[in-house]
């Protein structure tokens, strides 16, 4: 479905990308891991357009998705989980999801998927006029993935969703996670640093490092390796 | 001579040196005063840029109340030379100092407020006061009637400043503006201009370093200030006449910050350059009458658009590709 | 009593063009210097076609599309390629500065110095509270911002538009990922402050009538709103333009009206001083 290609990003003068490439197939789960500044986020930033890459191509079901503005995408299905939930925080939980579904014209369409939406989350219900800058974290990181959702997306992006959060609730995150990409019948990329949990959950996996990709290969071979275990499972 | 052009320091003063020397014989080839006198204004306004660059340009606050310091000057010299008889030589001096205490007080919404929007309306809104004030201290100030019949600088010798010959002043305003940029020059490059470039970059990170940021703004704010009532002293005393508008209000305010940008801020040479190339190119809009101010404005709109930095941020840069090459 | 009306009245105008400014202020992130000019230009539009033949309401109206259309072109050609490239943050400040200098000049230009004037759109004085009187204008004046803000208040916060003005607001890129043109959004959030300012000076004009400088009072007191309000928020830049006017009308049963303006500025700097994150700052607001 998604496949980016040798593609080079600069900060600047700065270059963090060297000819990444890498690949997700429908209902894949790919992981893309990595510790900081190994350039995961630059990698979201030059999927979605935000920070345009200087060579190489992005290709979404053939689709070039380099040559989209950023709010393009979200009509070709595609929708980003954001690092750190980047929740519109003066607005309520259901204005967040209402923005959501920006791009879907039709009110039936719109008022079926938040009907959905709630469904899968029980806790955003109740808290649906609740301002989104005053949740708990697990809460707003619901919001965020709910908001994700409300295009009903083929394709989705997570961006470390277990930052900053309690190990019970990245549990029950993830746990939801599974749930939706079975119900949905999509397709996952996720990028974490917490391996252990992103290995388990994933087919397949990547690993970053300093700008390019050092390993690649089933999630639980990446598991088993001697070097991932060391290097991030500090065995 | 290859060699010495791959200097790029050298060069550097040689073209200071130039314009220096340009400006000191100008007025052997030129007589005609009204040449001289826009040249003499060109130096004035030069040199008020530059003290605003120093709060807003290297300090980084943006100061939109800069012109009340000017006008503070002009008529606090003024009236002191007028009701108390002294002379414009000194009372420049007093007009100055008093600047820099107001000057303090301008500093003061900068010490706590962050946002580079709260500064500028806070500073202007403090302008504004002063000039209302101004304004309507009739006794002292004559108000909106304006401020008439100022003396002139006193003779030296045989050397008079009554405005017969423009020379006398050219040369006086050549000595201020010289020494008023060595004086900044000096101060960015001495350790208190360290301080405030970090201040402009992070004042949380300054002041974890020691930088005491309130007394550095203070002390910037007194110094800028200081030469801005100086130069309104100057022209108090050279112009002879004063009204709060044209030398306090708005659009002064408007036009010593439009010398920063469109030279360049940050820099030396930048509020120089914006100084002169404004003045002069006003100066040469003045066939265009009614639509002098009309080009001025679509002048002032291209070059912010198109050029960031100003003209000596957009021309700089391509120096230092041009000596690369080399 | 009277002066409280005035105050009201006065309120309302400031209340208009704070509003504007609030918005352009809290969605595109800069300061409009030229924001009186385009209450300006809504007078002198309307004057204009008053002056053509055309009946009162539809010299207003025309003077509000030909402000829509004039705040289009100037975000369009001058503020949008400024947001394309990087650099100091003041520049939108000084390139609305030059604007400013441009269309006063401009105005100066084509109409002259004199001060035009326009009828009042309702002759009549009306009695209200009893027995205090009140010019019809000054009622068409409260009431059409009442509506104007209402209808304002309903589309931002009810509307797809205003959930997309608000998320650009809030977090541009994020709003960028649901598919909001932000682009757009910067266009519309700028226009629909220009037709508030020009709404005002077309309520106003037959009052102060029409001069190149009207917009320059207004702009400083609009800038006073929306410190006072906070930086960003709509509404209370509606109920800081009324106490602003109330302030200011009041000020003067206790000072000389010379020192009217001196009121505003001091209450900015208080204000700063004091609160600088205005009076109705509400949380998580962007």
């Amino acid at each position: 479905m998604l496949k980016v290609e040798s593609i080079n990003s600069f900060y600047g003068d700065v270059q963090i990308l060297f000819d990444l490439s890498l690949e997700v197939n429908k209902n894949e789960i790919v992981t893309l891991l990595g510790s900081n500044g190994m350039g995961k986020t630059t990698a979201i930033k030059s999927i979605f357009n935000i920070l345009p890459i200087r060579s190489g191509s992005i290709t979404f079901d053939g689709i070039r998705l380099d040559k989209k503005k950023p709010h393009e995408l979200a009509l070709l299905g595609i929708t980003l989980v954001p690092e750190g939930r980047k929740l519109f925080p003066a607005m309520s939980v259901k204005d967040n999801l209402l923005l959501g579904a920006f791009s879907i014209k039709e009110k039936k369409q719109i008022e079926k998927n938040l009907e959905w939406v709630l469904g899968l989350f029980p806790r955003l219900k109740e808290r649906a006029r609740q301002i989104a800058g005053t949740l708990s974290g697990g809460e707003q990181q619901m919001c965020a993935i709910a908001r994700g959702l409300m295009i009903r997306p083929k394709f989705i992006v997570f961006d470390e969703p277990s930052l900053g959060l309690a190990p019970i609730i990245v549990d029950q995150i993830f746990q939801t996670m599974k749930t939706i990409i079975k119900e949905n019948d999509s397709t996952v990329l996720l990028i974490e640093q917490n391996v252990h949990l992103a290995l388990e959950v994933s087919d397949r996996g990547y690993v970053l490092e300093n700008g390019h990709i050092a390993m690649s290969g089933p999630a639980q071979e990446l598991l088993e390796s001697e070097e991932i275990q060391k290097a991030y499972l500090g065995l | 001579m290859r060699e010495y052009f791959r200097n790029r320091k050298a060069v550097g003063i040689a073209a200071v040196v130039f314009f220096v020397a340009l400006i000191t014989v100008i007025p052997a080839f030129t007589q005609e005063p009204y040449t001289i006198l826009i040249l003499t204004m060109c130096m004035l306004w030069a040199g008020v840029a530059s003290s605003w660059n120093l709060i807003a340009g290297y300090a980084g606050i943006f100061t939109l109340g800069h012109q009340a310091l000017f006008g503070l000057g002009a008529y606090v010299s003024s009236i002191f030379a007028m009701k108390l008889g002294i002379t414009p030589w000194v009372s420049i001096f007093i007009g100055a100092l008093f600047a820099a205490v107001i000057g303090a007080l301008i500093s003061v919404p900068s010490l706590k407020l962050r946002l580079m929007p709260y500064i500028a309306i806070a500073t202007l809104g403090l302008g504004e006061i002063i000039r209302i004030v101004v304004l309507n201290t009739v006794d002292l100030t004559k108000g909106a009637a304006g401020l008439w019949g100022i003396p002139p600088f006193t003779p030296i010798g045989d050397i008079s400043f009554d405005g017969v010959s423009r020379i006398p002043s050219y040369y006086l305003m050549l000595v201020m503006f010289l020494a008023t940029i060595a004086i900044t020059a000096k101060i960015v490059r001495s350790p208190i201009g360290k301080s405030l470039s970090a201040i402009k970059d992070s004042q949380d990170a300054a002041e974890s370093l020691g930088v005491n940021v309130r007394f550095n703004k203070v002390v910037v704010f007194m110094i800028g200030s200081f030469f801005a009532g100086l130069f309104g002293g100057f022209y108090a005393h050279t112009l002879l006449i004063l009204t709060p508008n044209a030398v306090m209000g708005g659009q002064l305010g408007l036009q010593i910050i439009a010398y920063g940008l469109v030279g360049g801020m940050g820099t030396i040479a930048g509020p120089v350059i914006g100084g002169f190339v404004i003045t002069i190119g006003m100066e040469l809009l003045r066939f265009m009458e009614d639509y002098r101010l009309i080009v001025y404005a679509l002048i002032i709109i291209l070059v912010v658009i198109f050029m960031r930095g100003g003209i000596w941020g957009t021309v700089k840069p391509l120096l230092d590709k041009l000596w690369k090459k080399n | 009593m009277e002066q409280i009306i005035s105050g009201v009245v006065l309120g309302c105008s400031y209340a208009l063009v704070g509003v504007g400014l609030s918005m352009i202020w809290g969605i595109l992130k800069m300061i409009n210097i030229n924001h009186g000019e385009l209450y300006m230009s809504g007078a002198y539009f309307m004057w204009v076609s008053f002056t053509m033949g055309m009946p009162l309401v539809v010299a207003a109206i025309i003077g509000l599309v030909c402000t829509l259309l004039l705040s289009a072109l100037i975000q369009t050609a001058t503020i949008r390629p400024l947001f394309k490239k990087p650099g100091w943050n003041s520049s939108p400040f000084i390139l609305t500065m030059a604007l400013s200098i441009l269309m006063q000049n401009v105005a100066l230009r084509v109409f002259g110095e004199k001060f035009q004037n326009i009828p009042y759109f309702d002759d009549g004085i009306y009695k209200i509270f009893g027995n205090i009187n009140i010019s019809g204008q000054r009622i068409y004046i409260v009431v059409v911002t009442v509506l104007v803000v209402a209808l304002l208040m309903v589309i931002i916060r009810f509307t797809r538009l205003g959930r997309a003005i608000r998320a650009t607001a809030q977090e541009r890129d994020a709003a960028r990922l649901m598919g909001v043109n932000t682009a757009r959004i910067y266009l519309v959030t700028y226009v629909i402050s220009g037709v508030l300012a020009a709404i005002a000076g077309i309520l106003l004009a037959p009052i102060y009538s029409v001069n190149p400088w009207m917009g320059s009072a207004v702009q400083i007191k609009g800038l006073v709103v929306c410190v006072l309000a906070g930086l960003g928020s709509i509404e209370g830049a509606i109920g800081a333009g009324i106490i602003l006017g109330l302030a200011e009308s009041l000020s003067v049963t206790f000072i000389d009206s010379t020192w009217k303006d001196i009121v505003s500025y001091l209450i900015l700097v208080v204000i700063l001083w004091v609160k600088p994150n205005g009076l109705f700052m509400k949380k998580g607001e962007a």
